[in-house]
């Protein structure tokens, strides 16, 4: 990790792989349940991303490593919680109001690249944050995970201005939430 | 939303790779918050003068003796949690010093409070404005020193920006209002335990959020 503050990619891409099956096996002890162990241990490696600079190599690197990886599983299981209590609205606000196919597309190739006048009108009245979330994932196709290594903010943050984002759209195209 | 596989965000890291900054170790941002916070109860001494009671008052194991020891406490407690807050192996630090400098905080102001209900009296307006003014004092003397904490917070990456924010506010302002302590003349005890001792409580409520701001805008620039 010292090598890593440094900027050295080999002994960063050396130690993210070395530490993967170590925290596999601790969320999936804690968590039980494979796919959602596969987000937090990437929500972890995020984490880590971004914290480097707080690692100090006169202390042990695995008390850090796995504060980080507790810390990620306490806030996965709270965002869990808060989806089912409070649904929310998906992207589909976009693909409802995205420029409609013409007669010679399949509508599938031009999902989410093109947009109505409509749409871009409203996409312009978003705040920037919940604009960019948007367009990133959508438009642009990004993950969540490169559209939040972008916008440097973690992928649970990146996620509720995409969806704040939506239920704006949906609010200024008049559309009902799901 | 599209997934990306594991290792393929592995690799997106690697290449996102810069050079960093280490955090400075927490003992010397420590020294750093304690070194100025001893200046700025210093400062408010040299500008409002030390009460001439001050040292009697303070070996008198009374009220006052409370407030000022509370006041100490939250001043370090608080600080050394708020800087740990931003360490994520540092969690167990953060919370001792929280409880050390809250819970002791709250201690001194119970039992303070027990011994001004022993022996309590009318409190006018006046007493009312002379413990906002104390407290305001405390606070605006205080603004520098949360402006370095939000500073030294930011260089790591705190969890919880709010809880970070406030903390660090109620340290820093504690410290402001231990000086007031020791210069205001005030010999009620009403007075110190609105005035002084609940000064970074206040203070905590009013500079939360420009710590939050300031904290998130210089992580951003790093």
């Amino acid at each position: 990790m010292a090598l890593a503050q440094e900027g050295d990619k080999a002994a960063y891409e050396c130690l993210l792989s070395d530490i993967l099956p170590a925290l596999r096996s601790f969320t999936r002890r804690r968590l039980g349940d494979d796919v959602a162990a596969e987000d937090v241990v990437q929500e972890v490696l995020l984490s880590v991303h971004r914290a480097r600079r707080t690692y100090r190599p006169e202390r042990p690197f695995e008390p850090w490593l796995f504060a980080i990886a507790r810390n990620a599983i306490v806030d996965f299981q709270r965002a869990r919680g808060r989806r089912k209590e409070e649904a929310l609205p998906e992207d589909d606000v976009l693909q409802d109001v995205s420029a409609p196919p013409g007669p010679e597309s399949t509508g599938a190739e031009d999902k989410g690249n093109e947009l109505s006048p409509a749409l871009d009108e409203a996409l312009a009245k978003l705040p920037q944050a919940q604009r960019e979330a948007v367009v990133m994932i959508h438009v642009e196709g990004l993950s969540v995970i490169e559209a939040a290594l972008r916008a440097r903010v973690s992928p649970g943050a990146l996620r509720v201005r995409a969806h704040r984002g939506y239920r704006a759209l949906r609010a200024l195209l008049g559309r009902p939430s799901p | 939303m599209r997934r990306v596989p594991t290792e393929e965000l592995v690799t997106l890291l690697v290449r996102d790779l810069e050079r960093t900054r280490r955090i400075p170790r927490l003992r010397v941002q420590f020294a750093v918050l304690l070194g100025v916070g001893a200046l700025v109860s210093a400062f408010v001494l040299a500008y409002r003068g030390l009460r001439p009671d001050a040292l009697a008052l303070l070996l008198s194991g009374d009220a006052f003796t409370l407030v000022a020891v509370g006041l100490l406490a939250a001043a370090l407690g608080a600080c050394v949690a708020a800087l740990a807050f931003a360490r994520p192996d540092r969690e167990r630090l953060a919370r001792g010093g929280l409880l050390c400098g809250a819970g002791g905080l709250a201690l001194a102001v119970g039992i303070a409070a027990l011994c001004f209900a022993s022996a309590p009296h009318a409190v006018g307006q006046a007493e009312v404005r002379a413990a906002l003014a104390c407290g305001v004092n405390g606070i605006l003397f205080s603004v520098p020193l949360s402006i370095l904490a939000a500073f030294l917070v930011s260089t790591g990456s705190p969890r919880r920006l709010g809880i970070t924010a406030a903390v660090a506010a109620l340290g820093t302002t504690a410290f402001g209002a231990l000086g007031v302590h020791f210069a205001c003349a005030s010999l009620s005890v009403w007075h110190w335990i609105t005035g002084h001792a609940l000064a970074p409580v206040l203070g905590a409520l009013l500079l939360v959020a420009p710590i939050r701001a300031l904290t998130v805008r210089w992580e951003r620039g790093r």
